[in-house]
């Protein structure tokens, strides 16, 4: 236990050091549900704004982005000489790869609720009228982060390189947002694109926020946050079984 | 040059998932297109939960789903529908919406007025517009990650050898981004060729100006990849700032939804995007317009396209030539 807490000591410090990381995962957030929300408040009338719609949604897709933090922090290039000490020394290796999924998970859910934070002091986003739903929401975001930062690493795992692994993660959880309707409303445009949309994880997620905050609905959240925490740990076992050390050499 | 151009055939030949990737990405940012420009366009969703023995309403510009209960409100809040109308037996409609006044006095005087109703002018955008649109976004990512060619070397020192290999450096910024060009431009045209001739589907431009138009857009995509590489070091970081800036940046310009209501600020940041300027010459092109109504524009693209090239070289060099 004493190594995987050093050597996750040692990836948090790498993480929250990282300026570029630390505004990809707070400014870039910050900036995308201002902006979005702000062009569309005029759209909106008084109770609900646009911020309380963008504020949850944009979220989710920050959070799915996680998945990339992790596979930089895997296999980027600056770290991959570190890590090979790691390998080379008498320690467990799935101890590597573990440490890098807590780790993400913790940077990821520090700066998205640092972002939450600040939405609901500056604008007031909504999150919930009860002290449980906001909890649930809390709940759900970090197990969709847990999920997001297990399969970078299990990606990193599959493809053994991080190059590959970001470009594959950042058009598809695009391309995801887009179809869940994180951006702009999808469900409307007819039922074609409706079914279509089913197929986004991303949507569902967001579905079951919502419901939560303004349903006080909880059906959709305990089976979406369950299945996050067992796929996430389905895909860090998968690394386990997948990742040897010399795919540090490619 | 030509030598840098054959070892980045080489190179790519060793990253059989980025082709494939980038082959499924482009042909399914086609496809959501498509798909959605096919859509009918409607004034809004609505929900109707009627009482048994209510009118039902009808309308042409309204998309409206009939329930039978009320939809809960978070139904409201993540947009699956504009507005939930109420009815009883006596003719009384109730409205409830989280949208604007003016969409609910709007929404009020279709109800009212039923029967005849005025054409409602919506912001129908062209098939080729759509298109474009959808795939601006997919092509400025693709080329920031393309990019990796050049960024590797930059992180892996290659290129303080090129810089004191006698190859003139110009000659090999250049072979990138004809390289980077292609391998986004050929596999767009091609997924582009095949729509074009599977029956049903009308691209609304023919092939040789979507052509022209995506070299357009291409070019931008490669020079603001190079721009950002001779900026930011690493891969990964160029990377991430990269498809996070196109992301906003794409949607910003209107790519995918054309934002309503402007804001005076917003729309002078808007404005400066290539990508703004790159849509309207898509407009311009496909209302069959006078092409020198959008100059302004294309020579912004071209100017802005130049400038990004010019000073990724001038910085670059002044990087690696002169400081070694």
């Amino acid at each position: 236990m004493y190594t995987l807490k050093q050597i996750l000591k040692m990836d948090l410090i790498n993480l929250f050091t990282n300026p570029m990381w630390l505004f990809y995962n707070i400014g870039f957030a910050l900036l995308l549900v201002l902006i979005l929300g702000f062009l569309s408040s005029g759209g909106y009338g008084g109770d609900i704004t646009a911020y309380d719609y963008y504020a949850v949604a944009l979220m989710i897709y920050a959070i799915a982005n996680t998945a990339t933090i992790s596979a930089n922090s895997f296999m980027e290039e600056r770290i991959k000489n570190g890590n090979m000490r790691v390998i080379y020394s008498p320690v467990p290796s799935w101890q590597l790869h573990f440490s890098k999924v807590i780790a993400s998970f913790v940077f990821g859910v520090v700066c998205h609720t640092a972002v939450g934070l600040i939405l609901h002091l500056l604008i007031g986003v909504h999150y919930g009228s009860r002290v449980i739903a906001v909890a649930a929401i809390l709940l759900l975001m970090a197990a969709a982060e847990l999920f997001a930062a297990a399969l970078g690493v299990f990606l990193c795992c599959v493809f053994k390189s991080e190059g590959v692994t970001n470009q594959i993660l950042s058009l598809v959880i695009t391309i995801l947002a887009l179809l869940g309707g994180l951006f702009f409303p999808v469900d409307g445009m007819g039922t074609a694109v409706a079914s279509v949309s089913n197929i986004s994880p991303l949507k569902w997620l967001t579905l079951a926020a919502f419901q939560v905050i303004y349903d006080d609905n909880f059906t959709l959240l305990v089976p979406v946050g369950i299945g996050l925490v067992v796929l996430s740990f389905l895909a860090a076992a998968a690394s386990a079984k997948i990742f040897k050390g010399e795919d540090y050499l490619l | 040059m030509i030598s840098v151009f054959i070892n980045d055939i080489y190179r790519m030949k060793q990253e059989k998932a980025r082709i494939i990737l980038t082959f499924v990405m482009i042909g399914a940012a086609i496809a959501a297109a498509v798909f959605f420009a096919s859509r009918p366009y409607s004034a809004g969703n609505i929900a109707l939960a009627a009482e048994d023995g209510a009118n039902t309403i009808s309308s042409e510009i309204l998309n409206i789903t009939v329930l039978d209960e009320e939809p809960p409100f978070s139904e409201l809040v993540r947009n699956r529908y504009d507005a939930v109308i109420t009815a009883d037996r006596d003719g009384h409609y109730e409205i409830t919406t989280i949208k604007s006044e003016s969409f609910k006095q709007e929404l009020e005087q279709i109800l009212t007025q039923s029967g005849e109703q005025e054409d409602y002018s919506g912001s129908g955008r062209g098939m080729a517009a759509t298109i474009l649109g959808y795939m601006t976004m997919f092509i400025m990512m693709l080329g920031v990650s393309m990019m990796f060619l050049f960024s590797d070397d930059k992180e892996k020192k290659q290129i303080e050898r090129v810089a004191a290999a006698p190859i003139s450096f110009s000659g090999y910024l250049a072979a990138h981004g004809i390289f980077i060009f292609g391998t986004i431009y050929l596999p767009s045209l091609i997924w582009l060729s095949i729509a074009a001739v599977i029956p049903g589907i009308d691209l609304g431009l023919p092939l040789w100006q979507y052509g022209l138009l995506l070299a357009l857009i291409c070019g931008v995509s490669v020079a603001f990849s190079l721009f950002l590489n001779s900026l930011i070091h690493g891969t990964d970081s160029a990377n991430m700032t990269g498809s996070a800036l196109t992301v906003l940046t794409s949607i910003l310009a209107g790519g995918f939804y054309a934002f309503e209501e402007g804001n005076k600020i917003l729309e002078t940041v808007i404005r400066i995007l290539p990508q703004k300027a790159f849509f309207t010459v898509v407009e311009t092109v496909e209302a069959n317009q006078h092409l020198g109504e959008c100059l302004p524009s294309l020579l912004f693209i071209i100017i802005a396209i130049i400038g990004m090239v010019g000073f990724a070289a001038v910085k670059t060099r002044r990087d690696y030539v002169y400081s070694i």
